[in-house]
């Protein structure tokens, strides 16, 4: 068809005949034997490679900055600093109308929590991971109202609040308080941030802040 | 006959008479494997066929532990009484009360309405008061019991709960005298999607119901059921 001529260029009717090659230059052994390690080298490479490549278990994990008590920790969406932890046998929370007082047979470990935003709003949760991997979230025992999981993080100045768990006594050494955005079921990133804090707290020092809980931790909620 | 075996071509078989004018051999192997292949399907249909045969529920009674993948439920007591000033129901009504010990065997911390879909179907005296689909308005509550001032509704990892399933009986209805508990099992499995491991139900197809076959379907998936739990029903006074 000579529908569009323009774009078919026209095969010339015989091509001239190549010119005769030369041979090739031969390649000397050396080059050759060092070539073939290389591409050994780069084949290894990039097997190595697929090492790093996160299992799937973990391809949902947040993005975890980590830091130590009293120590600032700067996430895209927070910035994040424990400021103490505590222990205490019952919590009473005085509300406007009545207190609600309320004892574990474990032990409530009590964390006071500082945070900021760098750009907008955001509300915060926790929780609590042991040494042996266990995740503790805050406890019901104690009304949200008098935590800092109710409250909005502004920007421009530090607000703080209080996380409360209840763990057994013996998974308390070792254990890591995390502190993250709020998940929301249907919208939001799918890669929340948090910020994770080392409470530093070995078996010796454990047991002695837990022989020394106090006996009511009062909070207004 | 040593000379004609040794003539003898591979292509006659064993049937064929050998040319060496020896007595004829028997075909033996082919009739054994056929009397083999006819009493091995009998013997197999006489035993339900091929297909899996279905594992019978364990039978427990009171008391008793059952390991259901994601938690470990001690059976302890059911009981009529009176809602206290404890948090688990409207006080001075009578509720029915499954009284459990659970242990969280996961990693992290689950609601106590997980014992919503790790005991599907319960009965008493034959009368099904909980059934596997029905919303959780209407169902039984559900409460962790801690120190018998309050409920809650959490089961932390590694820790063993006291759980309360509870059904409001009527005024003046007649207190059941057992209660039979279908309980089901989790399994730690890949998800499809996102290729993460989480706790799934163990479930397995039967034949539709009538509502299914309203909607089309010629099977329903429901929760399998690995133990059934016969608990006597004592009847607190007062």
């Amino acid at each position: 068809m000579a529908a569009s001529p323009g774009f078919v260029p026209q095969a010339p009717p015989h091509r001239p005949a190549p010119p005769p090659v030369a041979p090739p230059p031969r390649v000397p052994v050396w080059r050759k034997i060092v070539a073939a390690t290389l591409g050994v080298i780069l084949i290894s490479a990039a097997v190595y490679v697929q090492t790093f490549v996160l299992d799937g278990s973990r391809l949902d994990d947040p993005l975890t900055v980590s830091g130590g008590i009293q120590e600032a920790v700067s996430t895209d969406v927070f910035s994040a600093r424990l400021d103490r932890v505590e222990f205490a046998k019952s919590v009473r929370v005085k509300k406007q109308f009545g207190t609600d007082e309320d004892t574990t047979d474990k032990v409530f470990l009590v964390v006071k929590v500082g945070a900021t935003a760098p750009r907008r709003p955001i509300q915060l949760t926790s929780h609590l991971v042991t040494a042996d991997g266990l995740r503790f979230d805050v406890t019901d025992h104690v009304t949200d109202t008098a935590t800092l999981g109710s409250k909005w993080v502004q920007p421009g100045w530090w607000g703080s609040g209080l996380f409360f768990f209840e763990v057994p006594p013996d998974k308390v050494p070792g254990a890591r308080v995390v502190v993250s955005q709020k998940a929301s079921t249907i919208f939001g990133d799918q890669y929340l941030a948090e910020a994770s804090f080392d409470l530093g707290l070995d078996g010796a020092k454990a047991g002695q802040m837990i022989q020394a809980a106090k006996d009511v931790y009062e909070v207004s909620g | 006959m040593r000379k004609g075996k040794k003539h003898r071509l591979p292509s006659c078989g064993m049937t064929s008479t050998p040319p060496g004018g020896g007595p004829r051999r028997r075909p033996v192997l082919i009739p054994v494997l056929a009397v083999l292949a006819a009493v091995s399907v009998g013997v197999s249909a006489a035993f339900g066929g091929l297909e899996e045969a279905p594992d019978e529920p364990e039978q427990l009674t009171k008391g008793a532990e059952f390991d259901q993948g994601q938690v470990l439920t001690r059976f302890e007591d059911a009981v009529v009484g009176r809602a206290g000033n404890d948090g688990l129901g409207v006080p001075g009504r009578r509720y029915l009360q499954i009284i459990m010990k659970v242990t969280n065997q996961s990693d992290r911390t689950v609601s106590a309405y997980l014992m919503d879909r790790a005991l599907p179907t319960v009965w008493a005296d034959q009368k099904k008061i909980k059934a596997k689909d029905a919303p959780i308005t209407s169902g039984p509550r559900i409460v962790v019991s801690s120190s018998g001032r309050s409920t809650y509704s959490q089961l932390h990892p590694g820790v063993t709960s006291t759980v309360i399933m509870a059904f409001e009986m009527r005024p003046g209805q007649q207190p059941p005298k057992s209660v039979q508990i279908d309980a089901g099992t989790f399994e730690w499995t890949k998800t499809f999607v996102s290729q993460t491991y989480e706790w799934y139900q163990v479930t397995e197809t039967a034949p539709p119901t009538e509502e299914d076959r309203k909607k089309g379907r010629t099977s329903q998936s429901r929760p399998k059921v690995a133990a059934q739990v016969r608990l006597p029903v004592t009847v607190e006074s007062a």
